[in-house]
């Protein structure tokens, strides 16, 4: 069966020259979706790029609203395209989030990569923007209520005369800058991807950090050239991803389409239809609130009336830091628990930020006390400091003792609990608070010095795995991997022959979107399969 | 065996975290029920010469009443944020006391109603002045249909019918209209009548009511009382009609079904007790007082015996389609009787002082009314639930008429046999309100760092 295939990769490899192609070869363990979380945005990239050109066709900027209800209710399979649009951005930024977090908690911003680091930081922030810019376009009373937040921000900061020409004539429904701008942010977007990814051609991925445990984490180039081309398996391996990806793109929305009657604070996440015309009575009853990846930002607006502070701790610090730590965090460590500052400030501004995600979404727009921010803000950082202190990195010579993770729980809630007596005792200052705050206070200082909890660290090594391969088993595991591709590919041809029954607008519309995310999911996953038989267990067999 | 104890453990510590976090916010309420209204039995006598200065007052705590604007986006309307409320009973009166913030008081504003028994009367607050739409230009046409017409522009006579007009919608003005136009285009309606208001109302073009250093109206407090049976058909205030000055009243070709205050409740009736510091205020800042106009029972065909140098409020009653004024004279609007309610515009007592930024304003009510009065007044008495309301007007601000601070929702009133008891509960943290949505952010912070501790520790460290 697969040696029809080989012929056709013969025949590609060699017309295409693609032996020749300057990617990185990548070694067998790399094959684990954890490395590839770049490609999902690409992949995500890509879908967001073919269906906005789609639909570039039949938006009409200076009629923003009407413009696309026409596309959700006239164009065929436009809801289709427009809501797998929207959620083709919120997969790029999420999955940008986590290609970002995972490799900052790697390391991967350290030497030579710094520059890579920084593109893709920049990255974020052009996704960030294009896709703010995109979600304007609907020119529903959302859409309009974000861009005035947005220009009440530009105009805080004293830079007013910039909103006509970043937002134009948006008040009256006419969208052409709006449009102008996501294009050409987009058009960066492209831009500096070409960037990134040549650039991390060249290094190649981050190896494990059991292979390469110091920067530069880079393979030799004797080392480099024993692993596999990127042709075929590489490409093989990258349209399973794909296929995936655009799958769930395209079924999640169309099958929320269909989704009603959950909580409000679950709209900004859930609901993929446009709100009312901004001119319209209904729009009188809409809570205004930003797209869900804006959140935290919108959430900050309430802790401060000055939009440069806002600006400031919403922006420009978590950006600087994330800019700077390359040089910031110079040392050649990249175990995580050898660079607890970097890693301890990830850990909290992650937290931060899905803190005041969910504020914003639970409570937009109610303003917030010191005293609250200081008992929703002070927590994290605590726990995390002391996570961090009691964790020790792996070969650290065991020592008998109390467990770390038990230590820092009990100190963790010893501090809390000092907190809480001592915020009680600064507002009703009495006999009774005094008498709480003291004895934790006391306890709480001897914690921390390690009097009371004898910290430490238990032992490490892990029962190193002996791995025999089973002749039998491998080919029992094959043997089922090639009924599930028949299986996979069947449904799959069932499925797209009943593509063509569902109406192309309407209120069925969308079960194309679902039908042909399931699709595409089939086939990522029958390519995935492809994969293991030839490449994986193909090679175990080989190898035992 | 040693993973087993380790995740007992772990559940054990997350359980004493938890614990730790939420035995911060213990016993703290959560949220804030709606205030009620309640009156204590108390004993002692009211000085309405200073309201609020009895000492049984010191015993009752202020219940704080958020207000909203009755007519949403007019710039003048709901500027009176909250207000404070007490109420006591002492077998005899029912006592109510108003506290609200108020930057400039009405000194001297007319109420245009008593300003309209007395003709010689002059100052601010004669008659209402709007202000119109930013946007809305008129055009004084004179042709045939409209040769009878007369219009006064900018205080020159001018022939022909001023037409409003606001992007295209027009609104025809009756004869004889009197505005004003500023240098930056506004429009000011002198003579402001009602009717006239619910047309501009209805057509976009009423943007509130127009003030300056020296033209502004009285400032007032109203008590509503629903009538009705059982509880309102909905708690949520619907408010007053904006209508005509009488229902069926035909208005420059527009019928009026609903006079201009009449309740929009579906099936109820309701008493207002209404004290305007233009007319009912016993005060030499009170105009109408100034002049004794309520002493001269020519002019008013009312007896006003003035006992103890206090004030009153206007017992008003509106079923959903009028309003009536519940005496003989009809004075405000159409008197509910013409005969058989003897003094009852000065049944109920006000004393009012302005002080340090703001009004107190005493009601006493007498609970024993007499059978004459019965079908329009609130007769509550002790042990019974009865819904009530509270509007605010700051004239020096805009607000007039149907241009006010209202609450929300109905409120519940209620009479007890005892005075005011504190709380029992002692807890010290019993006064601290913790939002949930922050507490859901605090634990969700807790478990998410939590979290993020444990992956980096068993993942990452690999």
């Amino acid at each position: 069966m697969f040696s029809i295939s080989k012929k056709i990769n013969d025949w590609i490899e060699e017309r295409l020259m693609l032996e020749d192609l300057p990617f990185f070869k990548t070694p067998d363990y790399m094959y684990k979706v954890n490395y590839w979380l770049g490609a999902l945005v690409a992949g995500s990239f890509m879908y967001a790029v073919i269906s906005g050109l789609l639909l570039l066709l039949y938006y009409e900027p200076s009629a923003g609203y009407t413009s696309t209800i026409s596309i959700i209710d006239s164009i065929p399979y436009g809801s289709v395209v427009l809501y797998s649009h929207l959620y083709a951005a919120y997969a790029m930024i999420i999955l940008a989030y986590t290609h970002m977090f995972y490799n900052y908690f790697h390391g991967a911003y350290k030497r030579p990569r710094e520059l890579l680091w920084i593109i893709g930081v920049i990255l974020l922030v052009l996704t960030l923007s294009a896709s703010f810019m995109g979600y304007s376009l609907i020119g529903d009373v959302l859409a309009v209520s974000a861009v005035d937040v947005g220009a009440g921000i530009v105009s805080g900061l004293g830079l007013g005369f910039l909103n006509p020409i970043l937002f134009g004539a948006y008040d009256s429904g006419d969208f052409t800058r709006v449009l102008a701008l996501h294009i050409i942010l987009v058009a960066l977007i492209g831009l500096f991807f070409v960037l990134h990814f040549f650039l991390a051609e060249s290094y190649g991925m981050m190896p494990s950090r059991k292979v390469k445990p110091k920067a530069p984490a880079v393979y030799t180039k004797e080392e480099w050239s024993k692993f596999n081309a990127w042709w075929p398996r590489n490409f093989v391996y990258m349209s399973s991803l794909i296929f995936l990806t655009w799958g769930f793109i395209l079924a999640i929305p169309n099958a929320l389409a269909y989704l009603s009657g959950y909580p409000t604070y679950l709209n900004p996440f859930l609901n993929p239809h446009p709100a009312p015309s901004p001119s319209s009575p209904a729009a009188m009853s809409v809570t205004a609130y930003p797209p869900w990846f804006f959140l935290f930002l919108f959430k900050i607006a309430d802790f401060t009336s000055s939009y440069l502070i806002m600006v400031l701790i919403g922006a420009i610090i978590p950006l600087l830091w994330f800019i700077l730590v390359p040089f910031i965090d110079r040392s050649a460590e990249l175990d995580p628990m050898k660079r607890k500052v970097a890693v301890g400030v990830g850990l909290v501004f992650l937290t931060y930020f899905i803190q005041t995600t969910i504020w914003g979404a639970i409570a937009p727009a109610v303003p917030a006390k010191l005293s609250q921010l200081v008992l929703v803000f002070l927590p994290p950082p605590i726990l995390i400091g002391l996570g961090l202190a009691f964790i020790k990195p792996r070969g650290t010579s065991p020592k008998s003792g109390t467990s770390p993770m038990i230590s820092a729980a009990i100190f963790s809630a010893l501090t809390l609990l000092f907190i809480g007596a001592f915020s009680m005792f600064s507002q009703y200052p009495s006999v009774l608070t005094a008498g709480a705050v003291i004895p934790l206070g006391i306890l709480f200082a001897l914690a921390g010095t390690k009097k009371v909890l004898n910290a430490d660290q238990p032992s490490n090594s892990l029962p190193s795995t002996v791995t025999s391969i089973d002749v039998n088993k491998v080919n029992t595991k094959v043997k089922l991997a090639e009924i599930m591709i028949a299986i996979l590919l069947i449904v799959s041809i069932a499925l797209v022959a009943a593509l063509w029954t569902i109406p192309p607008t309407g209120f069925l519309s969308n079960l194309f979107g679902i039908d042909l995310g399931i699709v595409f999911i089939m086939l990522g996953e029958a390519i995935s399969l492809y994969h293991y038989v030839v490449y994986v267990a193909g090679k175990q067999s080989s190898t035992s | 065996m040693r993973l087993g104890k380790k995740s007992h453990i772990m559940i054990l510590v997350l359980a004493v975290l938890s614990l730790s976090v939420f035995s911060m916010f213990f016993q703290v309420p959560v949220a804030q029920s709606s205030p009620v209204v309640t009156a204590y039995k108390v004993v002692g006598t009211t000085d309405l010469g200073n309201p609020g200065s009895e000492s049984f007052w010191s015993s009752i705590p202020w219940t704080n009443i958020s207000l909203t604007a009755n007519i949403p986006n007019a710039p003048t309307s709901g500027l009176t944020k909250y207000l404070l409320v007490k109420a006591a009973w002492n077998g005899s009166d029912l006592i109510f006391l108003l506290n609200w913030e108020a930057p400039k008081p009405a000194y001297n504003a007319w109420s245009a109603a008593a300003a309209g028994i007395y003709p010689p009367a002059s100052g601010p607050g004669l008659f209402r002045l709007v202000e119109l739409t930013p946007g809305v230009v008129y055009k004084v046409v004179d042709n045939s249909t409209f040769s009878s017409y007369v219009s006064i522009v900018n205080g020159k006579e001018e022939p022909g019918r001023i037409i409003f007009n606001y992007s295209g919608i027009l609104l025809p003005a009756p004869n004889d209209t009197q505005i004003h136009v500023l240098s930056n285009g506004t429009i000011i309606l002198f003579h402001s009548l009602r009717p006239m208001e619910k047309l501009l109302y209805g057509d976009g073009m009423f943007y509130g009511y127009y003030v300056n250093s020296t033209w502004y109206y009285p400032d007032r407090a109203a008590i509503m009382w629903y009538l009705g049976s059982g509880a309102p058909s909905t708690m949520t205030m619907v408010g007053m009609h904006i209508g005509g000055k009488y229902a069926g009243q035909v208005f420059d070709g527009f019928n009026f079904t609903y006079a201009g205050g009449s309740l929009k409740l579906p099936g109820g009736s309701a008493n207002i007790w209404m004290w305007v510091s233009g007319a009912t205020w016993n005060s030499s800042e009170d105009p109408a007082f100034k002049v004794n106009l309520w002493q001269n029972e020519s002019d008013t065909g009312l007896s006003y015996t003035d006992l103890h140098n206090h004030g009153f409020a206007v017992p008003l009653f509106t079923n959903n389609t009028n309003m009536y004024e519940v005496d003989t004279s009809g004075i405000w609007y159409a008197p509910v009787k013409s005969s058989g309610l003897n003094d009852s515009l000065f049944y109920i007592w006000t004393g009012a002082k302005y002080s340090n930024g703001s009004w107190t304003v005493e009601y006493v009510y007498p609970l024993n009314v007499p059978s004459s009065y019965e079908p329009f007044f609130a007769h509550p008495s002790e042990g019974n639930i009865y819904y009530i309301a509270f509007a605010i007007w700051q004239g020096p601000l805009g607000e007039s008429l149907f241009d006010k601070s209202i609450v929300p929702n109905w409120l519940t009133f209620e009479m007890v046999d005892h005075g005011y008891v504190p709380p029992t509960t002692t807890s010290l943290v019993s006064h601290i309100v913790i939002p949930t949505a922050v507490v859901t952010v605090t634990v969700v912070g807790v478990i998410v760092a939590i979290l993020a501790i444990v992956i980096i520790a068993a993942v990452y460290r690999r």
